[in-house]
């Protein structure tokens, strides 16, 4: 132990990681209950969304020097990792599609448990949600479950924010015809 | 993101799930953890690495990283040097260690008034030789594994239950307390 760190390097050293752990430590309070409502919405329970959303923020703290942008682009960035470790899980249990399937399916009838634990409002919700084409409910979740605006979605699934608006606004349509002005 | 729309209301509340306390617990190791084991110098940690350093002969021109549970010592081109702890900074003290476990079993087996925990943490500390501590109620909290809603029972009655220890931006050492509130209970 005689070799020697220069005491500037040392403090820059310090200085670096203590500075982007702060960093981190404030997104992590700013988006980990919209981050876990997200993964929750796409998630078949607490458990695991819970699992998700820490290996989420492990994957954006290990890649945090991968990020290029204004503190106003990182919502983005972390939901794109976070719907990156939702579709590897879905991948893994290969449930997630068959799950809105069932929802969506007339021929399928919805567990009544699951149905019995909603509101009627909710219960036809979710129905007509798993009805939509799948970039549609992406949008919709990315905006209601995490909170994200069109041009932060659009960075996530890849649209222009017009393009964005457009998807969300015609999923909105389509669950207002849907409920045919029962809501 | 406030809308006037019922639907668009209707979709927030639909998502607007509370994350369970336990849950949330849960996460919170899980990143803390990685902070910690990424070669992080935690502002919390600090002074533990400083008050680690005389002991072990280590001055304080050399860099100490935290890596894996291990505080290692870097030297020249960043090569580790040697290793300062492994598996955490050793205990100050271990019959505090003892006395605060004790303590953490009894406030749950007991209900504290907030100013009869105060007063027994200061007791024991007094007792164990610590000096310029603090006693705060807004950090760490903890309850045995599977009593989560027993702990949620017995805060909301009003009784107070240790919750850990850590340092301030000084280096002084903090006691925890949890009360009611410390935690935000299902559906809340």
């Amino acid at each position: 132990l005689d070799i020697d760190v220069p005491l500037a390097e040392a403090r820059y050293r310090d200085h670096e990681v203590s500075t982007e752990s702060a960093e981190f430590t404030r997104h992590y309070e700013t988006y980990r209950l919209a981050v876990y409502r997200y993964l929750r919405a796409r998630c078949p329970s607490d458990e695991e969304a819970a699992d998700l959303t820490a290996a989420a923020f492990e994957r954006a703290w290990t890649a945090r020097r991968s990020f290029r942008g204004t503190s106003d682009r990182y919502p983005a960035w972390l939901f794109a990792i976070a719907r990156r470790q939702a579709i590897d899980a879905a991948r893994r249990r290969h449930s997630e599609r068959s799950r809105w399937r069932r929802w969506s399916d007339p021929a399928q009838v919805p567990d009544p448990a699951d149905l019995a634990l909603m509101a009627e409002q909710d219960a036809r919700l979710t129905l007509h949600l798993g009805a939509l084409p799948d970039l549609q409910r992406e949008a919709i979740l990315l905006r209601y479950a995490g909170g994200l605006t069109a041009g932060q979605i659009g960075s996530v699934i890849g649209k222009s924010e017009a393009a964005t608006q457009k998807l969300i606004s015609r999923a909105l349509v389509t669950l207002k015809e849907a409920f045919d002005g029962d809501i | 993101m406030a809308t006037s729309d019922p639907l668009e209301a209707r979709l927030q509340a639909l998502f607007e799930r509370p994350l369970p306390a336990e849950l949330g617990l849960r996460i919170d190791r899980h990143v803390e953890a990685t902070l910690a084991g990424d070669a992080t110098v935690e502002p919390g940690v600090h002074p533990a690495v400083e008050r680690s350093r005389p002991p072990a002969g280590i001055g304080r021109r050399r860099t100490v990283v935290l890596l894996a549970g291990a505080a290692l010592v870097l030297g020249g081109a960043g090569a580790i040097a040697g290793t300062l702890w492994h598996g955490g900074p050793p205990p100050a003290n271990p019959a505090l260690s003892r006395a605060l476990q004790g303590f953490r079993e009894r406030s749950m087996a007991e209900c504290l008034s907030e100013q009869e925990a105060r007063a027994s943490i200061a007791s024991t500390l007094r007792d164990l030789g610590v000096t310029e501590w603090s006693i705060r109620t807004d950090g760490g909290v903890s309850y045995p594994v599977g009593q989560h809603d027993a702990y949620l029972r017995h805060t909301d009655r009003g009784c107070y239950v240790y919750g850990g220890n850590g340092w301030d931006a000084d280096g002084r050492p903090v006691y925890y307390i949890g009360g009611p509130g410390s935690v935000d209970g299902p559906g809340t």
